[in-house]
């Protein structure tokens, strides 16, 4: 035991060293206040009280974009790792490195090919009005929350097919025959036999989806307009343009507990379920 | 009598693009059957049973469970329940419901799924693990929860595909009691695939010998032992010698040089000779004796006979580990043999 500690030792310092102390010297901050752009290290509440009146609702919106993605990614990720697991036959790893391959890429890129897409005189109003079906290119279709959420899905979605992939890989053929031979039907081999199997995949996935889309900024930027903002481009603004470090600082962490809020009621919940039969277990 | 048979297998074969694993067979399984298909790697098992169980489509042929034609159901609609060589059973749930897995998919009531639960855990005499996880089980106690949840079903067949083969020979004895105490109390009927002969006879009252996709024999345990149909089972079946030798008119003379009455087409035949039925004979066949190797109950002695063939022996006297030293001449005989026509070549 102490030994395994001494050998922890060096790692540790250098994660609290380059991490834990700058993050807690920024949640500092955020108790601190600005005067004429000069940073005052007092006691103060103000830079929260701003987060939540001013802030309130688009944390919220925010949540509420992290989370269509979460569920977006991780419902089309188990799709696909799905058909690659048990449809592709022995291609399986192979499609999958082939669809990597083409979704990983440019982060940019991919915005500026939805901009292309979704714009005013992009592919699909060009369409659209080419049959005819409306006179005037539909401007809800870029700037706004869809299709912020609709670039984030594009970008995340490996993301969440490469766990949910591993914890599927895991799951052998013979309990789904055998869930057969006992009279489970297609659906029930997956609900009862694949899903269970797969959760912490599952958890995985939908964890990393959520929080890359919760804190992204650039992609509201340049795609959501006025009605698709995101919080994170308020924060780097109070960063950078206001110069009010500590209202950026309480907003982050503000998000970040939130996040892990979520992550944790979903974490909780996901464990009760597995503690059914582990509890007993023990 | 003329009911119809249990399991009735027409014409049924399976074929994996050009290669055939099971060559057109008929098989016919009665109620309280307990049935063994026997073979050796490869031969086919494997494929025949699935075909039984509903996860390979047969490429010809027909199966029917009591007159009724079920070729073209899938597998959660057969009266049919497998016990997997490999388990499969399922990670994420205790042992209890493991076992009531298929119970609960028909909506029965959660009493009903606890009683039988827990009629089947006893049966299979693992009542005190139902709330482990299976990852914490030893590897005979899954094979009997793999058992129990496919008998909870109470199938009209339960097929069994080598479910002892990956048990150490005491465990392996302990379930093949076991299996056959089961067998006797709920009064099913079992089919059930295996590589290992004494297995086959030890459990079965049907034994049916495959080789590379073809059933060669099909019979009861002594049928097939004592009255081999081909040379394959013969040598499968059993330590048994095989001598060459040649039919002239109604009399067999083999290489070794003993010779005796035979009826059947003139060609070259083989001698079947059982190891329990050779013993020492003042004027038999000279024999050098090259390999004894002790069993506890019995020894097993190999002879050199002058045609350079092997011939098998086994003596459960007490002396006999002095009489059959290594090296040691020897004058040996048998009682009886069995002769099969052995085809040119
Ligand atoms: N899905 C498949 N595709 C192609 N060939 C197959 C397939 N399944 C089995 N075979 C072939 O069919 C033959 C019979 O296989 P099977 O699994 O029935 O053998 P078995 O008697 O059960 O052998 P074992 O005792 O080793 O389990 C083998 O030669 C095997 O290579
Ligand atoms: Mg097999």
């Amino acid at each position: 035991m102490r030994r395994a500690i001494l050998l922890l030792a060096p790692s540790l310092a250098v994660l609290i060293g380059i991490f834990a102390i700058p993050v807690l010297l920024l949640f500092v901050v955020s108790f601190w206040s600005v005067k004429s752009f000069r940073l005052q290290p007092d006691f103060s509440l103000a830079a929260w009280h701003r987060f939540f009146t001013v802030y309130g609702d688009l944390t919220l919106y925010t949540l509420a974009v992290g989370l269509a993605v979460g569920l977006f990614c991780t419902l089309l990720g188990f799709v696909f790792a799905y058909a690659a697991r048990f449809k592709a036959g022995r291609f399986g790893d192979l499609l999958l490195v082939a669809t990597l391959i083409t979704l990983f890429g440019g982060y940019l890129v991919k915005i500026y090919a939805w901009k292309s897409i979704l714009g005013a005189d992009g592919l699909l109003n060009q369409a659209l009005m080419g049959i005819g079906l409306t006179s005037q290119p539909l401007a809800f279709l870029i700037y706004s929350r869809g299709a912020v959420i609709i670039a984030l899905v594009h970008f995340l979605l490996p993301f969440a097919i490469l766990p949910i992939y591993a914890s599927l890989r895991n799951v052998s053929e013979t309990t789904i025959e055998a869930a057969r031979d006992l009279g489970a039907s297609a659906s029930q081999v997956l609900m009862r036999v694949i899903v269970p199997q797969c959760l912490s995949g599952l958890f995985s996935a939908f964890a990393f989806c959520f929080l890359l889309a919760a804190g992204d900024y650039v992609t509201p930027m340049l795609l959501g307009g006025t009605s698709g903002s995101m919080l994170g481009q308020f924060v780097l603004l109070e960063f950078s343009t206001n110069f009010n470090w500590p209202a950026g600082s309480a907003m982050s962490f503000g998000l970040l507990f939130v996040c892990l809020l979520v992550i944790g009621a979903l974490a909780a919940a996901g464990s009760r379920l597995m503690r059914r039969g582990e509890g007993a277990a023990s | 009598m003329t009911s119809t048979p249990l399991l009735k297998l027409s014409g049924l074969s399976k074929s994996f693009g050009a290669a055939r694993a099971v060559e057109p067979l008929d098989l016919t399984v009665q109620a309280g059957d307990f049935c063994a298909i026997l073979g050796p790697s490869g031969c086919g098992k494997s494929t025949l049973l699935r075909m039984i169980a509903g996860f390979i489509e047969p490429s010809s042929g027909s199966i029917a469970i009591e007159g009724r034609d079920i070729t073209a159901l899938g597998p959660e609609k057969r009266p049919t329940n497998m016990v997997f060589q490999s388990y499969g059973l399922f990670p994420h749930l205790t042992v209890a419901e493991n076992v009531g897995f298929g119970l609960a998919l028909q909506k029965k009531s959660k009493d009903e799924v606890s009683r039988r639960t827990d009629e089947a855990l006893r049966l299979v005499r693992l009542e005190a693990f139902s709330q482990r996880m299976i990852d914490r089980l030893s590897g005979g106690q899954q094979q009997r929860v793999a058992l129990a949840r496919a008998l909870i079903m109470r199938p009209k067949i339960l097929l069994l595909d080598e479910p002892l083969a990956a048990l150490d020979l005491k465990l392996r004895h302990q379930m093949q009691e076991e299996l056959r105490r089961i067998h006797q109390e709920i009064g099913g009927t079992f089919i059930f695939v295996t590589h290992d002969q004494s297995e086959a006879f030890a459990l079965a009252n049907l034994v049916a010998v495959m080789n590379q996709g073809r059933v060669e024999q099909i019979g009861s345990p002594a049928e097939v032992y004592l009255s081999p149909a081909t040379l394959f089972v013969a040598d499968f079946v059993g330590e048994t010698s095989l001598l060459a030798g040649e039919r002239r008119q109604g009399r067999v003379t083999l290489k070794a040089g003993p010779h005796f009455a035979s009826a059947g087409r003139d060609g070259p035949v083989r001698a079947i000779v059982r190891p329990e039925r050779v013993g020492l004979k003042s004027d038999g066949v000279p024999a050098v004796v090259t390999d004894a190797v002790f069993f506890g109950a019995s020894l097993k002695v190999s002879l050199r006979l002058p045609s350079d063939e092997t011939l098998i022996l086994r003596s459960s006297e007490a002396d006999a580990a002095a009489r059959y030293r290594i090296g040691e001449r020897l004058a040996v005989g048998w009682e009886d043999q069995q002769v099969i026509d052995a085809g040119p070549g």
